[in-house]
């Protein structure tokens, strides 16, 4: 279904079932904050919460979400309900809704999970005075299925010995994923995937140390060419910005609702659902899938989904064998000649080791 | 696992000095600090089962099961008010916790990993007030290589969320079953119900009390109550409860105040300072000034029903004034502020809670529509290392003047 500018409804967590939106009639927009300090946000809330929360609420305060029509959360974290709240109180017009996500226990968890969906789908018909038809749903789950698969051929490019596909022109794709129609980006992967020239881009420039970034989303795209410039090359992103989101299969069973709920709940999980040994399993899984040389862990300053993770996350990883590098940030305006440094040592420590 | 003797001993010699006092002379907070004192040692008792829980759970149900519940936060702050803590948080900062983090949760995940700890039976955590709780008891369950019961506290209020954390609490049952052996009497559990609606009469009859102007009570009688939680459906419980509303109206018919010369009434959002200071001293003798509720000791719930125990313990946790938009929570401030006849709200704004300091300008907003002012200390309540007490004052001062113009 063709959007219109006024059809978009922003969503935040990788937990949000996009096809629902997309069935719904309107277009998915990721909401993704600013890069720069914190302006207004600190009247509202602390300034010990994360970058993004309070970039978000500075666009907001600001006016910069007013083209959207809505806006899904999902009860990921503390600050993102506080971000909710918030948002709620400075736009009370808007349409927000809030998907409770439990943590995976036993399938009475998966069975609420559910429920949520279809309680989505009941506020979205509410809201938009349209039925949100099964066949809607279906055929939204396909087109994001598609779209899912181009992706992956997209990062075994990528991943390639040597890459086919620059790290940053996957990230141009994964970001424009987010802010565009399933039709539209699909279209556009299609061509650069099939595109002659992408296979020119092969470079053979000499081995620089493959790194697996895990950790926090990442919504400023300095952080991976800041990287890159210190001579390392990330092959493979474990965040909610880069591959998390893809890694969901949707099993068609003829009930889209459930099929949805099992394809989420159930995909890799990130920190928020509190199974470390299964995430750094997927992080050595992974490690070893695209040959990566280090792990570079990004948690936000005051994240605590992330930061508490760190310690035993990096103990896992090492005893794996792995080389680990945490880093925290807060705006990476502010912190970039200690990261340059601690980069730039990191790849040495590498290639040291590499011999 | 060794055990450091300390913690033990902190609270034999607590238990031990107020049984003492007692003796000499009943007064309803020593009869309080008494009974969690108990808590504390049943750690060391091999009868009991320990559960180290966050600070929201249905302790009625572990109660039942033979099983002493200790929420977490309440050890980080016992440790605090110890004067014991330092170490604790070098330690989980040279493993690499964020001293960004929530101090109740840093000192305790210290303490663990500096085996200071005796080792619990069970742990167990519930979605809410915070995702920073769950996260610290996982890292404490690896610590001892133990599972997590994770309880996912519903966002909604709403009969099918009400269904689930039944279900839930059914789990839970058999949680404790299968890691302790012990099964849940039923005949407990109604009993636990009843003792949990007798101790809520006289609790809310004791805070109507406080109501009154000059409140009985003063600004340290019912400082972290919130541990009452731990008390819930006890026999002990219910005295405590009693012995506070008898000697709460003991004080108004003797014309007692808490603080002689009240001048001023406050509401302190969440949690205290944890730490020794002269805060409140000043608060009371300087400026005549009373904290006349806290907000986490507010009687939110409705009477439990003993016929269906686990739905009605769920329906008191699905409708917890921190579940769910904070619209709800505002809500309850408001009116407590109005009920109590504050003219004055303090939020400590917590270092490291994210759940409360996320919200702290609607806060301000909701008590200035009611033309309260409120005052944001910005200060640590557990990690003394970032006390600056000089600041501290000057900003109470500045509050306290406006208070008074």
């Amino acid at each position: 279904m063709a959007s219109t500018e006024n059809d978009k409804i922003g969503w935040l967590c990788s937990y949000t079932p996009v096809e629902i939106i997309t069935a719904a009639g309107f277009e998915p927009n990721r909401i993704s904050g600013h890069n720069e300090p914190p302006r207004v946000a600190d009247t509202y809330m602390s300034s010990n919460m994360c970058q993004f929360v309070r970039s978000v609420i500075d666009m907001v305060a600001e006016g910069n979400y007013d083209n959207l029509r809505g806006v899904i959360f999902v009860n990921s974290c503390d600050p993102m309900r506080r971000l909710h709240d918030v948002w709620q109180h400075i736009r009370p017009d808007q349409f927000l809704y809030m998907i409770d996500l439990p943590i995976h226990q036993s399938p009475a968890d998966q069975a609420y999970f559910t429920q949520e969906i279809a309680r989505l789908r009941d506020a979205l018909e509410q809201f938009s005075g349209h039925e949100i038809t099964d066949d809607a749903i279906v055929q939204a789950i396909q087109s994001y299925h598609q779209a899912r698969e181009i992706y992956y051929a997209l990062l075994a490019a990528r991943g390639n010995i040597p890459a086919r596909l620059s790290t940053m022109e996957l990230d141009a794709i994964t970001e424009r994923f987010f802010n565009s129609s399933i039709e539209e980006w699909t279209k556009d992967a299609k061509i650069i995937l099939n595109k002659k020239s992408v296979v020119k881009k092969a470079q053979v420039v000499g081995h620089k140390p493959r790194i697996l970034l895990a950790g926090s989303p990442v919504h400023d795209h300095g952080l991976v060419s800041m990287i890159q410039d210190s001579g390392m090359d990330v092959v493979f992103e474990n965040t909610c910005t880069g591959s998390r989101f893809f890694e969901i299969i949707v099993d068609e069973t003829g009930n889209p609702i459930h099929d949805l709920g099992a394809a989420y709940f159930n995909k890799p999980s990130c920190a928020r659902m509190m199974q470390l040994p299964d995430r750094a399993n997927f992080i050595i899984e992974k490690a070893k899938e695209f040959s990566v040389d280090g792990i570079i862990h990004f948690a936000l300053k005051f994240c605590d989904t992330y930061q508490y993770d760190v310690p035993e996350l990096k103990k896992i990883l090492e005893e794996a064998g792995l080389n680990v590098l945490t880093i925290e940030v807060d705006c990476l305006g502010s912190n970039v000649g200690q990261l340059k440094t601690r980069f730039e040592s990191f790849k040495e420590m590498l290639e040291n080791k590499e011999g | 696992m060794h055990v450091n003797s300390m913690l033990k001993d902190y609270f034999t010699d607590l238990e031990a000095g107020l049984g003492k006092k007692l003796a000499e002379k009943v007064t309803a907070r020593r009869t309080f600090i008494h009974e969690i004192a108990r808590i504390g040692t049943r750690m060391f008792d091999p009868d009991w089962a320990t559960a180290w829980t966050t600070v929201f759970v249905p302790f009625e149900i572990l109660n039942a099961m033979g099983v002493s519940g200790l929420f977490i936060e309440f050890v980080g702050a016992m440790l605090a008010g110890a004067g014991v803590s330092r170490p604790f948080f070098e330690r989980a900062e040279q493993e690499g916790y964020s001293t960004d983090g929530c101090s109740y949760h840093r000192t305790i995940i210290g303490a663990a990993l500096n085996g200071m700890l005796p080792e619990p039976d069970l742990l167990i955590a519930a979605s809410f007030p915070c995702n920073g709780g769950v996260k610290a008891l996982k890292r404490i369950g690896e610590i001892y290589n133990k599972d997590v019961f994770i309880i996912n506290s519903p966002y909604r209020d709403t009969p099918d969320s009400i269904d689930y954390l039944v279900q839930q609490y059914e789990s839970l049952i058999d949680f404790v079953h299968e890691k302790t052996g012990r099964n849940l009497d039923d005949e407990k559990l109604k009993q636990a119900i009843r003792y949990n609606n007798e101790g809520r009469e006289y609790l809310i009859d004791a805070f109507e009390l406080c109501k009154q102007v000059p409140s009985p009570a003063n600004s340290d009688d019912w400082k972290n109550f919130v541990i009452y939680a731990l008390l819930s459906g006890t026999e002990e419980g219910v005295a405590v409860a009693r012995t506070y509303r008898d000697e709460l109206q003991r004080r108004i018919d003797d014309g007692v105040a808490g603080v002689p010369g009240e001048q001023h009434r406050l509401l302190w959002v969440q949690n205290r300072l944890q730490f020794k200071t002269d805060l409140i001293e000043i608060l009371e003798k300087q400026y005549k000034t009373n904290i006349v509720i806290d907000e986490l000791n507010y009687v939110y719930w409705d009477k439990l029903d003993e016929g269906d125990p686990l739905r009605s313990l769920a329906t008191r946790q699905v409708r917890h004034p921190l579940v769910g938009p904070v619209e709800r929570r505002l809500k309850y401030l408001v009116q407590m502020a109005r009920e109590f006849k504050v003219d004055g709200v303090i939020n400590p704004s917590h270092w490291g809670c994210r759940q409360s300091a996320g919200v702290r300008g609607l806060f301000k907003d909701a008590f200035q529509k009611i033309g309260i002012p409120l005052i944001h200390l910005d200060v640590d309540c557990v990690d003394e290392r970032n006390y600056a007490r000089g600041q501290m004052l000057t900003r109470l001062e500045a509050f306290m003047e406006l208070l008074e113009s």
